[in-house]
């Protein structure tokens, strides 16, 4: 069939990629081709030892095969040291159809001792080659592939149940124990499948694996049952996995034992039971095909994982409390029945959701350790409850009792591991980048460093401002030997100086000078007192009126001027210069008046510091300033900013400084502005919100503020992706086709953004970040924390946007979005 | 100030002349082109100072805020060719311990290619 119809075939029933369409439907087929032949053999072993030995055969039963399954455990991890999973798969399945034949050939001729000998068999087949198809998914598969396809390929299993289910209820009393040739006949074609499966996935691009192994699931190349062992045990998150698993196991045995027990009661004739079995699981399976196709994943996708972890151990408690009641085979049918199809459809579901973030290696052997030997071993566990319980002669009440007791244990362990499932998907995705301030904070005093600059500057310029900024620099602790050196260099010195004759200068220090003649703080005091004099003020002040009255020429003074204000008193008559000296005309003298008013933090400054920040020669330095006056520019600055008329530069400007101050004052400011119907400030007041609430967390976002924004944002985003798709690919379209893109990306990281304001920060921007960035591997476990940690009511809108999907298909979910987003 | 751009690797080279300070500031600031190139997707900024005889706290601050708008988008700026002169001044005022600084532009190059 060409590629493109099986494609469209394809995705009728499966949610499937263009290229998965060959590999999936091999899969498919490999799961069909084992559980097929599986339901036969199964069906053939409960007829067969019941019908020889009675219920009372079925404790040693699971006890011998918990205890052989634990030697086929350490003989397969010496085995998967050697050779390839092709190989180890290839060769199981070789060997099963080997030693099948034996059975075929040998049950007519020998005692019932065979029969005891088939069940142990028949139940490491199932264990061996169920673990290599689900360690073939996922070596083919990332995460949330993987996901998506596993209804599928479950349902191919579930249909080779049913399949083999009615070819043992129609020739079971024709042809008996015949019918095992049918089973190894599908074994031989499931080869080829195998052999196809790992050909294709060869010829697959590279399969990207998670950057580094994580500290949880450290890595290594040693692969065998104790290395497993250890690897599992070394986990919490795995020994989580593998409690629920041996809990499940011990009810789903205990389940096994009433039904089959109530079977052997009921029914008498051993080709009628083996007829029974066939018809049952054949019904069972097909009830689990439809449970599987029609409600699996969307369970998983409607309620999560959380929830629907805890559905089966609900169900089986009722069907439980049923059957302590009234022990009747119809009652076993349908707990067993359940329980069955449960496993075979949603729990299998959940449980290969619950691996995912395990890296590969690890689940490989991880998968080997849980679910063949511990799989196995819970049965053991089970077998000898069940043989103390029946040697008491206590009946099949006190068993359901026993399964009820289990079911309690299954509840409180799902419970752990499912928040303990969201922090191990946390922890595997990691930060890509810091932001760009946090990055520059950590490391620099940006304020010092320019003052350094300023000060070398300072000495080509006048002797007072060079004194005023050495004053300054005296300030700082932790004045370096270097600065002090670089500060003392003559002017021309510095203009041609190298590292070598720097360092190694004997130039006049100003600074050693100063720190010789003077105590720091007293030079301080000394030039505080001064400043203070009447005197001082009514001298400085004439100076000061004569300064201002000249024009550019004076440039060199009034930058002196406006320097030495900041060392001033805050109510000192000189004070009141400064204000002109903000709005002079010279972006130099401005700059150190700015400064100057961020030292004296009067109030009366501040409309003209905001004045300054449009002009990008003092924008920076007016946000510092504003900056350091802290919340009680607070109140200004809102009123500006929410000013429409106001220049819209100087507005951006005051967001910018907002996102400085983190306060509840500022939030609520900037939240009105976020919920108001039109405003050209949206991007830079969720860009200061998203600053704010790396700061300070525990400042609280109002939800209803923050949800109702990112709704409108996702439908902004969803009409120009379909605007653009549908957009001509004309040249002339071409500058609003960057335009269009830009503004989706914005789009993008804006939403990202607001989700942060109500949800984890931390994780928001980890997921942001491996989204836009990260491997095939990382973005999937983006995607997957998201699907966690999102609440349903955000999260059908927001992972559409993030999961990758055909164009056709986008636009058609996008326009469904449209329709469906709250107004 | 001037400043010509060209590409290379994906790269975007600013080719820096003369001062970058207050005083010599045009109409256009350099934080605003750099602000240009990621806004047209192009993350990986590479700033040659070769030709620039003096930097003031103003053309700091820009080349900071530069590095600010980079790294908040995961992005790279990265300086090479700066004199010894300045570099000394980075070195006093620890600028070298946020910014990735190269001896020569090949280097420089080959630096973002291994990230």
């Amino acid at each position: 069939m060409p590629e493109n119809k099986l494609y469209s075939l394809l995705t009728r029933v499966v949610n499937i990629r263009k290229g998965e369409e060959t590999i999936t439907l091999l899969l498919f087929s490999y799961f069909f081709l084992i559980t097929a032949p599986y339901t036969i053999i199964k069906a053939l072993r409960n007829s067969e030892l019941l019908d020889a030995y009675g219920e009372k055969a079925l404790p040693p039963a699971y006890l011998l095969t918990a205890i052989l399954t634990g030697f086929v455990v350490v003989l397969h991890s010496k085995f998967q040291v050697r050779i390839s999973k092709q190989l180890l798969i290839i060769s199981s399945m070789i060997f099963f159809i080997l030693t099948g034949m034996l059975f075929w050939l040998f049950f007519p001729s020998t005692g019932d001792w065979l029969r005891l000998v088939y069940w142990p068999w028949a139940n490491i087949l199932v264990v061996v080659l169920m673990t290599h198809f689900w360690i073939t998914v996922n070596e083919i598969f990332n995460p949330r592939e993987a996901r998506r396809l596993i209804g599928f390929f479950g349902s191919g299993g579930l249909l080779g149940g049913v399949f083999g289910g009615l070819l043992v209820k129609l020739l079971a009393e024709v042809i008996s124990t015949h019918l095992l040739l049918f089973a190894f006949g599908m074994f031989i074609a499931c080869i080829f499948v195998i052999r196809a499966i790992f050909s294709y996935a060869e010829k697959l691009p590279q399969y990207d694996k998670p950057e580094k192994p994580k500290k949880e699931f450290p890595n290594t190349h040693k692969v065998g049952f104790i290395d497993s062992y250890h690897s599992v045990r070394k986990s919490q998150y795995l020994v989580l996995i593998a409690l629920v698993v041996t809990v499940s196991m011990i009810v789903s045995t205990s389940i096994d034992f009433q039904f089959n027990a109530l079977v052997n009661d009921t029914i008498k004739a051993k080709d009628n039971m083996t007829a029974f079995y066939g018809l049952f699981y054949s019904l069972l399976m097909l009830f689990a095909f439809f449970l599987q196709l029609l409600m699996t994943s969307n369970l998983i996708k409607r309620f999560g994982i959380k929830i629907t972890l805890f559905l089966s151990p609900l169900i089986l408690f009722i069907g439980s409390i049923g059957i302590a009641a009234a022990p009747l085979l119809g009652m076993a049918i349908f707990l067993k029945g359940s329980e069955k199809s449960l496993s075979l459809s949603l729990n299998q579901s959940i449980r290969e959701i619950l691996y995912i973030p395990v890296p590969p290696e690890l689940k490989f052997k991880a998968k080997v350790f849980i679910d063949m030997f511990l799989n196995r071993f819970a049965k053991g566990i089970c077998a000898i409850l069940l043989l103390i319980l029946t040697y008491f002669d206590l009946g099949i009440s006190y068993i359901s009792i026993l399964s009820i007791v289990f079911l309690g244990i299954w509840v409180m362990l799902n419970l752990k591991i499912s928040l303990e499932y969201v922090s191990i998907l946390k922890e595997n995705i990691k930060i890509k980048w810091v932001s760009g301030d946090k990055a520059v904070s950590d490391k620099l005093d940006i304020d010092y460093t320019k003052l350094v600059f300023d000060t070398l500057e300072s000495k080509n310029q006048s002797s007072v401002l060079y004194a005023l900024h050495v004053f300054d620099l005296l300030q700082h602790e932790n004045l370096s030997p270097e600065v002090k050196q670089v500060i003392s260099q003559k002017s021309d010195t510095l203009k041609a100086f190298s590292i070598g004759d720097m360092f190694g200068a004997e130039g006049t220090s100003v600074i050693s000078e100063f720190e010789e003649d003077f105590d720091k703080e007293v030079l301080k005091t000394d030039i505080n007192e001064i400043m203070s004099l009447d005197a001082y003020q009514k001298v400085m002040k004439i100076h000061a009126d004569k300064v201002l009255e000249k024009s550019k020429e004076a440039e060199i003074e009034k930058m002196e001027l406006a320097k030495a204000i900041g060392l001033m008193d805050p109510d000192s008559p000189m004070a009141d210069k400064l204000e002109t000296l903000i709005n002079d005309d010279s972006p130099e003298v401005a700059r150190y008046a700015i400064e100057s008013a961020a030292k004296l933090k009067q109030e009366k400054f501040i409309p003209a510091l905001i004045h300054r920040l449009g002009n990008p020669l003092t924008r920076g330095d007016a946000i510092s300033a504003l900056n350091k006056f802290g919340p009680t520019a607070i109140a200004t600055m809102g009123k500006f900013m929410g000013d429409s008329k106001k220049d819209l530069k100087k507005r951006k400007a005051v967001v910018e400084v907002l996102a400085n101050i983190h306060s509840k004052e500022t939030v609520d400011i900037l939240l009105n502005e976020l919920d108001k119907r039109r405003s050209d400030l949206v991007t830079e007041v969720i860009n200061s919100l998203d600053k704010i609430r790396s700061e300070k967390p525990n400042i609280h976002f109002r939800t209803r503020v923050v949800k109702r924004k990112t709704f409108l944002l996702i439908k902004k985003y969803c009409r120009i992706f379909i605007e653009l798709q549908e957009l001509s690919p004309a040249k002339k379209n071409k500058e609003l086709r960057e335009k269009m893109r830009k503004e989706l990306s914005i789009s993008f990281i804006n939403i990202f953004k607001l989700l942060g304001l109500h949800y984890p920060h931390v994780d928001i921007v980890k997921a942001y970040q491996n989204i836009k960035t990260g491997t095939k591997h990382s973005i999937a476990y983006a995607i997957e924390l998201l699907d966690n940690i999102l609440k349903k009511d955000i999260r059908d809108f927001v992972l559409p946007l993030i999961e990758e999907h055909s164009q056709p298909y986008k636009i058609k979910k996008f326009h469904q979005l449209l329709k469906t987003l709250p107004k | 100030m001037e400043i010509d751009l060209r590409k290379k690797d994906n790269i975007v080279i600013f080719d820096i002349k003369g001062e970058i300070r207050r005083s010599d500031m045009g109409n256009v600031s350099l934080h605003h082109i750099v602000k240009e190139q990621l806004d047209s997707d192009n993350s990986r900024i590479l700033l040659n100072l070769k030709k620039v005889e003096f930097i003031d706290s103003f053309g700091v601050g820009e080349i900071l805020a530069s590095f600010i708008s980079t790294q908040d988008i995961g992005g790279k700026l990265k300086l090479t060719q700066i004199s010894k002169k300045l570099h000394v001044v980075f070195e006093i005022t620890m600028l070298t311990k946020v910014f990735e600084i190269f001896k020569d532009e090949n280097s420089a190059l080959e630096s973002f290619s291994k990230e």
